[in-house]
């Protein structure tokens, strides 16, 4: 009871000493900047950006990553003012605008368009409005090990855009390189039960996104094309090329030890991978369909305001800092190096990057440029997107626990409908 | 009188100590993989042998990382939290638990009823609007924006209500008689028959607290009030998972509590006894 | 011992209606819904998919749910002073 009483002590002082002060000057606002991000990421950032606004106070809060979520739904749904800018998955974007959840920033369209490509920015947008600034974009990129090829006899994979393999060729290299030395798993892709990473499996076999319509609100997961793709994604647990029961956040552990051919993650595995002493490892594009067309999961976070801010102007200036202004950009990067999508931004990026890791650099600009310039494909645009990854989500860990692939993806199917119906 | 064992005997032991041990491996696990390099933690679980359960290479580095960083503000602020809402909720609950056992006032099985209702509502229902208030309040990242959502605990009065009514009738009528008003009886009469309840009730309380992880991640975002629960998660950022810490931390956010209860445990022992009550 | 028998009874009923932690954490509910409880349920629409309408009714019943058995539970134990 102690802390209580000093905190409202406290709390009278404070009133007290900001009304007398505001007289006197102009007193600085604070902004609090919600993230899940390490501590520390934006520090560079923070810094520059308050020696340039001295009246502009950051205060980053950092919350666990599988909080994020529930922590935005629950302050925001309670009118909190004291969040004024936050983190946003590209594709939760209709669906927040549409409950409300997101202030309205189109004034600024031309701004952005001076650094982002339009389609890049149409992903922020609902009914043609802009609500958000991306942050980052993301690939993919085919991780393979290359002791366990020596140790088959076998030349490594090409990482050149001619020579890309199709799953169909990925899976018998996998098999030869496994007959001839000690690894364990042939291809593991990380976030094996997550539609980001699923979606060039499903969409590049030809069967579409998964949701149809003019709003992207109609189901369609059990088409041909997804059931084969299904079909294909069940057998590499069935046959044993990818491990049952490990979740993505695990996944990486299965590379590093050296125990798995081809493995399938973002650039942000790089330095991790590196570092691991029991795995030395070369890049390749990842796989794509026999007759398809290459695609790879693309989007980020991106920097959203809050309706209910407390400095809703202060929080854009802010969040155009770290988005538009190439100097922001390239300090968010010294903390967490994501891919710009500030165009001037990437140059610079990729060369640093190259030469982070002397041994693939080549090879990492070369995959990375030519897929983001040709290859990436946006989770769909729809207010139901929220609900349609939840469900399919556990229908891919369903399939992957050994459940049948058709009746799987039918039920899927039909809880989708239920749940969408009551979102239109 | 010594016990003979018969050799049924000694094999019941055997299965009972089997199955009690079967409780203790995720404790063993949690605690060995604490105790091992970040990139064997998950490395012999599939297939399970031998090394699934035997750490062939063994660090202490997890745990000196994780008490080198803000980890151990946030067990200090778990302690505070936990500790001052043992404290204040035993002097509210304790006094609401003996006028709902003892004095018969009018509208008290309402009361009654609005309580055990109180802890049927799950926790994350009500924790959005009761941040709108707390934040009214101007609590946000404050030890008594943690604390008071704590205070009023349903349960523990309910288990002191249970306990205060087992203690015999003629306790308080004799007492009547030599003249002690109600707080005289609940002083000097009911708290100190009732010390095991007590602390069960604080285990309650304690715990609560202690394992709380919605409310204190709304209510107290700021680095320097994160509580252990969040703290631990917090090892989860969006690109890296570092479950070296993770695993350190849990062991340790496990370790606490049960330290306290085995300090406790002898007064439980002894409750059975100490009521006095037939029924 | 009816007293704290009735105290663990009704304890233990509402934590297991409540449980909620390890589904979120271990299971999500899978494989096909064999693990999902309504505590999981309410918890995505109201935290993950942003429907809090659907997860304010759902608590509802739940509540009233839990309420009713505890009270049978009462009636079974005796309670004095529920009369």
């Amino acid at each position: 009871m102690l802390s209580m009483k000093s905190n409202i002590m406290a709390g009278l002082t404070a009133v007290f000493l900001v009304s007398t002060a505001s007289v006197v000057m102009a007193q600085p606002v604070t902004i609090n900047f919600l993230t899940a991000e390490a501590e520390g990421s934006f520090d560079a950032a923070i810094e520059r950006f308050e020696a340039e606004n001295p009246d502009i106070k950051v205060n980053f809060e950092t919350v666990p990553f599988d909080s994020m979520v529930p922590t935005i739904e629950s302050r925001i749904g309670s009118q909190d003012s004291s969040l004024d800018l936050f983190l946003v998955d590209t594709p939760r974007v209709p669906a927040m605008a549409r409950n409300g959840q997101l202030r309205d920033i189109s004034d600024r369209r031309e701004a952005v368009e001076a650094v982002a490509s339009e389609a890049a920015q149409s992903v922020l947008e609902y009914n043609d409005t802009l609500y958000a600034l991306r942050l980052w974009t993301s690939t993919q990129l085919m991780y393979y090990n290359k002791d366990l090829f020596d140790g088959a006899g076998l030349p490594y994979p090409s990482s050149e855009e001619m020579e890309r393999m199709t799953y169909d060729e990925v899976i018998a290299l996998a098999r030869q390189v496994i007959e001839g030395s000690d690894a364990k798993y042939g291809l593991v892709l990380e976030q094996i039960d997550r539609y980001y990473q699923l979606q060039p499996l499903f969409q590049g076999n030809g069967g579409g996104t998964g949701l149809t319509g003019d709003d992207n609100l109609t189901p369609d997961v059990i088409n041909a094309a997804w059931i084969e793709a299904g079909e294909f994604y069940a057998s590499l647990f069935d046959e044993g090329l990818a491990p049952r029961g490990i979740a993505p956040d695990q996944m990486p552990s299965v590379f590093t030890s050296g125990e798995t051919v081809f493995y399938v993650t973002g650039p942000w595995r790089l330095q991790d991978f590196a570092a691991a002493e029991d795995v030395n490892f070369g890049l390749a594009p990842i796989p794509y369909w026999d007759g398809g067309e290459p695609q790879t999961p693309t989007d980020s976070w991106a920097v959203a305001i809050s309706p209910h801010a407390a400095n809703p102007e202060a929080a854009l200036k802010f969040a155009e800092f770290i988005t538009l202004d190439p100097e922001g950009v390239g300090l968010v990067l010294q903390g967490i190096p994501n891919i710009p999508v500030n165009s001037e931004a990437y140059g610079p990026y990729i060369d640093w990057l190259a030469g982070e890791n002397p041994e693939v650099g080549d090879d990492l600009k070369k995959i990375m440029t030519y897929e983001l310039a040709n290859t990436p494909v946006p989770r769909p645009r729809s207010i139901g997107y929220v609900a349609f990854e939840t469900v399919l989500n556990r229908a891919f860990s369903d399939i992957r626990n050994g459940a049948a692939v058709e009746p799987t993806l039918q039920q899927a199917q039909q809880q989708l409908e239920s749940q969408l119906r009551r979102i239109q | 009188m010594r016990e003979t064992i018969t050799p049924r005997r000694a094999l019941q032991m055997v299965v009972i100590a089997a199955i009690a041990l079967t409780f203790l491996l995720p404790l063993y696990w949690l605690t060995i993989s604490a105790l091992r390099p970040e990139e064997d933690i998950f490395r012999y679980l599939n297939p399970f042998g031998p090394w699934t359960l035997l750490p062939n290479r063994l660090t202490f580095e997890n745990i000196t990382e994780l008490w080198s960083g803000s980890f151990s503000r946030a067990i200090a602020n778990s302690l505070v939290v936990a500790l001052v809402t043992v404290i204040a909720g035993l002097m509210v609950c304790a006094p609401a638990a003996f006028a709902l056992a003892v004095i018969d006032f009018p509208g008290r099985s309402a009361i009654f009823t609005a309580m055990i209702v109180s802890f049927l509502i799950p926790f994350d229902a009500i924790a959005v609007p009761l941040y709108s208030i707390m934040r009214g309040f101007n609590l946000q990242n404050s030890y008594a924006g943690l604390i008071l959502p704590g205070i009023g605990n349903g349960l523990a009065i309910f288990l002191l209500r249970q306990f205060f009514q087992g203690i015999p009738k003629d306790l308080r009528e004799a007492a009547m008689v030599d003249g002690m008003g109600w707080f005289q009886i609940f002083w000097n009469i009911y708290l100190p028959l009732s010390k095991p309840a007590l602390i069960s009730a604080a285990l309650i309380m304690f715990i609560f607290q202690w394992q709380a992880y919605l409310w204190p991640l709304l209510i107290a975002p700021s680095n320097d009030m994160k509580v252990a629960a969040v703290a631990l998660a917090q090892f989860s950022s969006a690109y890296n998972v570092s479950f070296g810490l993770i695993f350190a931390g849990a062991m340790f956010l496990s370790l606490i509590p049960m330290l306290i209860f085995v300090f406790f445990q002898q007064y439980f022992t002894n409750s059975v006894a100490a009521t006095g009550s037939k029924e | 011992m009816r007293r704290p028998l009735t105290f663990v009874l009704v304890a233990d009923t509402v934590a297991n209606f409540l449980v909620f932690a390890p589904v979120n954490i271990l299971t999500r509910g899978g494989p096909q819904g064999s693990t999902d409880l309504i505590m999981n349920q309410i918890y995505t629409n109201a935290f993950v998919n942003g429907d809090p309408g659907s997860a304010g009714a759902a608590t509802v019943v739940l509540v009233a749910l839990v309420l009713a058995i505890v009270l049978v539970q009462f009636r079974l134990m005796g309670e004095r002073s529920e009369r």
